[in-house]
């Protein structure tokens, strides 16, 4: 798998098609994201995994929203799974990255990966190597729907109540992108306070997931505290397919439901 | 979502209610303050930050 991409993006950076390529590299027997300009430097690089998509993932789009502000005429790869993919799709919607300056070399997560993830498309839309796992089966937030209110109250106030307020969750989100945040407001969210008010604060997040999350599952990583926040969002985002038949960024430019304005809506 | 965290939805009330019509206002007010009152006082007055220190 990782032969083949090196490959692409090699010939990527050799016809000049793209001017760097972020994506992953082993050094120091860490892994750690990289922007690739030179054709030796692949050398090193790695899928988050030695030679296959493993689990160490970094928000990539993240980085390159950031990289596409300081180059704007630049045109860059970026090494995408599904859960990037998906992520990209969501910010050119979102106008955050604009579609024609990103090359996306996509890469497919192996089943057990898919699984533990409990992802919807565990693949890119456009894949450069890899065969495609079948959709995880959604367990977590069935096994909370199972439960009585009673429970499901006390089970997810006192995974909330171990939250540090350290932000990890909206620091490592992709779609993390507001220059202002209400929860980093000091009048909404008082500062110095420990735990932040619950289920307030982790309520707050939520909301602003909708038609947003990707459902990546990087901010459950993230967590030091291990609050099952990937749960909490995978609930927010089948309420919108549910309710809206939307699924955030598996379906090309489809738009938030939430901030369409459709003058014919109305009048059915 | 409040029932997904163990809320009781009959906690919230959503009604559209005109500015020019106070007696309706009153009248949610008054019938939800009743329904409250049946479901008795909310879970979330338990100061859990409290329990931890």
């Amino acid at each position: 798998m990782i032969d083949s991409i090196k490959d692409k993006v090699k010939e990527l950076l050799e016809t000049g098609e793209i001017q760097g390529f972020l994506g992953l590299v082993r050094k120091n027997g860490h892994i750690a994201p990289h922007l690739f300009q030179k054709g030796e430097e692949l050398r090193d690089m790695s899928l988050g995994d030695n030679i296959i998509a493993g689990d160490s993932r970094y928000p990539l789009n993240k980085y390159l929203m950031n990289i596409a502000k300081a180059y704007p005429e630049e045109t860059f790869g970026v090494l995408v799974r599904g859960c990037d993919d998906r992520g990209l799709q969501a910010l050119y919607t979102w106008n955050q990255l604009n579609p024609k300056k990103v090359l996306a070399v996509g890469i497919t997560c192996p089943q057990d990966l898919a699984d533990a993830c409990e992802c919807l498309q565990p693949y890119p839309e456009n894949i450069t190597a890899g065969d495609c796992a079948k959709a995880g089966a959604q367990k977590s937030v069935a096994a909370i729907d199972a439960l009585v209110l009673s429970e499901r109250f006390s089970y997810w106030m006192d995974e909330f109540v171990k939250c540090i307020k350290c932000y990890g969750c909206s620091n490592i989100c992709p779609m993390c992108f507001c220059n202002e945040c209400s929860l980093k407001c000091d009048d909404l969210v008082k500062s110095g306070e420990l735990p932040p008010e619950i289920p307030v604060f982790h309520h707050t997040r939520a909301m602003h997931m909708v038609g947003r999350c990707v459902d990546c599952g990087l901010c459950e990583e993230a967590c030091p505290s291990g609050i099952p926040l990937r749960t909490l969002y995978k609930k927010v985002g089948s309420i919108m397919d549910d309710k809206f038949d939307f699924k955030t960024g598996m379906i090309r430019g489809q738009r938030s439901p939430l901030n369409k304005i459709d003058s014919t809506e109305g009048k059915k | 979502m409040l029932k997904f965290s163990g809320i009781d939805e009959e906690r919230l009330k959503a009604s559209w209610v005109s500015s020019a019509e106070a007696p309706e206002l009153v009248h949610e007010f008054d019938t939800f303050i009743e329904e409250l009152r049946e479901l008795g006082p909310s879970p979330l007055k338990v100061d859990y930050r409290k329990e931890l220190a």
